[in-house]
């Protein structure tokens, strides 16, 4: 996964889990980060980006939870 | 008169909770809302109108900032749902749940929105919290259900992202 994708879809899900005070922080990260991708493909609507996302965001989502339950697992 | 009367009984059981009125979840918060005033109004004791106006639109103010509080926590929690039924496993059941409960949080939400200026809240971090997370919503419903034919995933994936 490049670094760029990994870097908006890790601020993705911090700006939708984060606390109420830091939520304005974290989702101009991430207004920004999507910002810059849309402008590589002039056109593409925010709704298609997204939708394009999915797969990704779940091997990202899968990828984290392994890695949450094997330290998990270490200190047991 | 008559008609008096009986808007005033049909007030009456809606407040109490006997009214057979509409049972969606908008209907539900707004009944919530009004017990919750209830709650509080018994409590006033007699003084000046406008301290007794301005203590209820005080205790209105924070009242409906605990409610946009639960809100916000269970838009927060949807995230944790998606990791358990739609990223590790996934199913089209969980799927239509999905869109389902995203659409009823966006019309809370919206409902929520509407009310900042109705009972007094500050223009503020309550309402920009309100519109940060029905954001949250849309993106979630664009990502998990928009129809994006899997040709322009990819193109749209190597273009922005450089992903094979």
């Amino acid at each position: 996964m490049s670094p760029d994708l990994q870097r908006l879809l890790e601020a993705y899900y911090e700006k939708r889990t984060c606390p109420p005070p830091e939520k304005a922080h974290r989702a101009a990260t991430f207004e920004r980060l999507l910002g810059d991708a849309m402008t590589r493909k002039p056109g593409l609507s925010r709704d298609e980006l997204m939708g394009a996302l999915a797969a990704r965001y779940a091997e990202f989502r899968r990828q984290r939870l392994r890695a949450a339950r094997d330290r998990l697992s270490r200190l047991r | 008169m008559v008609r008096g009367l009986r808007e005033a009984e049909e007030n009456r059981r809606w407040k109490s909770g006997l009214a057979s009125g509409p049972q969606d979840l908008d209907s539900r918060v707004w009944r919530c809302n009004i017990l919750n005033m209830n709650a509080v109004t018994g409590c006033v004791r007699p003084g000046s109108s406008a301290g007794l106006i301005g203590g209820l639109q005080h205790r209105l103010a924070r009242q409906f900032q605990v409610q946009v509080a639960d809100w916000l926590d269970t838009c927060r929690d949807l995230a944790d749902w998606e990791d358990r039924y739609l990223v590790e496993t996934i199913s089209p059941e969980r799927l239509a749940e999905h869109l389902v409960t995203v659409d009823k949080l966006e019309r809370v939400g919206q409902w929520l929105a509407s009310s900042v200026s109705e009972v007094g809240s500050e223009p503020d971090p309550v309402e920009e919290q309100i519109r940060l997370a029905l954001q949250d919503l849309r993106d979630s419903r664009a990502m998990w259900h928009a129809d994006v034919p899997l040709e322009r995933q990819a193109e749209i994936l190597r273009d922005c992202f450089h992903e094979s």
